[in-house]
């Protein structure tokens, strides 16, 4: 080989190492930055998937706050009506218990007191009410022994509690040895019907 | 003589040589750093730019919207029922008065 030929064949063998190295860098330049375009799109997607996550569960809970409200205030709508009923009912009660001496007064005081001891197992009872009712029952005790009597098959000890009661109207009736109790007072038989029929009230309430 | 010289060229040549190849090094070591910087650049970017506030807001608004059709969708029920009431308020009246009093109250 000349000389010439050693330099040239020198040359060369340096030029293609040269071109292998800068071309072996520029590959892997190029993967580098292909990788990095990759985890930046992952990077997005999963902030994106993040976020979404984050405001489908955020949607979720406002939604459910949202008709949590609402039907409170279905709630709230119907128990105002209820209590309506019920202040208009007391209302009611109240005129028709200050009309005391009316015919049908006396029946239904009648009718409450008789139900009340019907309720009591005992032979002595003794009537609580208010001071108006327990004049009217003081004129129809006699009448009411009869009824129960009649009733019961055997004689009751009936006695008025001489000590009146805050009540619209309606009587509580005791066994004289305290042990049982009937509330038939106006405030009660509202309370119990109330109870009883709070689904029906719903009903009629709020039906076309 | 003219053998010394010619293999002082040639040795002049194996520098050349080797110098290129250092230089070629030089060169691939700055391609990686360049492609590591701008790799970096890349990836920071995305992880500011990846707030998203835009659709945040859009569904931030959107919620609202929802949240206020279910409310009005109960306020509006709301109303009916308080129709209705009005309406019916004196009959459940009557019908509680009836089971209180065990008679009709006339």
């Amino acid at each position: 080989m000349s000389k010439e030929e050693l330099k040239t064949y020198i040359r060369s063998k340096a030029d293609e190492e040269v071109k292998k190295i800068i071309g072996e860098a520029e590959n892997t330049a190029k993967k580098m930055i292909e990788e990095a375009e990759i985890k930046a799109v992952q990077i997005k997607d999963e902030k994106l998937k993040k976020i979404k996550k984050e405001m489908d569960e955020k949607e979720k809970a406002g939604l459910s706050f949202a008709k949590m409200d609402g039907r409170k205030k279905v709630m709230d709508v119907k128990e105002e009506f209820l209590k309506r009923a019920l202040d208009e009912v007391e209302k009611r009660l109240k005129g028709f218990s200050s009309s005391k001496m009316s015919e049908k007064y006396q029946e239904i005081l009648t009718d409450l007191t008789v139900e009340a001891v019907s309720n009591i197992d005992s032979k002595e009872v003794k009537i609580s009410a208010n001071k108006n009712d327990l004049d009217t029952l003081r004129k129809n005790l006699q009448a009411i022994r009869s009824i129960i009597s009649k009733m019961k098959n055997s004689e009751v000890d009936i006695e008025l509690d001489n000590k009146p009661i805050d009540t619209i109207g309606g009587v509580i009736i005791y066994s004289k040895d305290g042990k049982q109790i009937y509330n038939n007072t106006f405030e009660a038989r509202l309370s119990r019907t109330f109870e009883e029929s709070k689904g029906k009230l719903l009903t009629m309430l709020f039906e076309e | 003589m003219v053998m010394t010289l010619e293999l002082t060229e040639i040795i002049e040549e194996e520098k050349k040589a080797e110098k290129a190849l250092e230089e070629a090094k030089k060169k691939a070591d700055e391609i990686l750093e360049d492609a590591k910087r701008r790799a970096m650049e890349i990836v920071e970017k995305a992880q500011k730019e990846a707030s998203f506030q835009d659709l945040i807001e859009e569904r931030i608004r959107e919620i609202g919207e929802k949240k206020r059709m279910i409310l009005k969708q109960f306020e509006d029920e709301c109303e009916k029922l308080s129709k209705k009431a009005d309406k019916n308020l004196s009959k459940v009246a009557d019908f509680i008065l009836e089971k209180v009093l065990g008679v009709k109250h006339e």
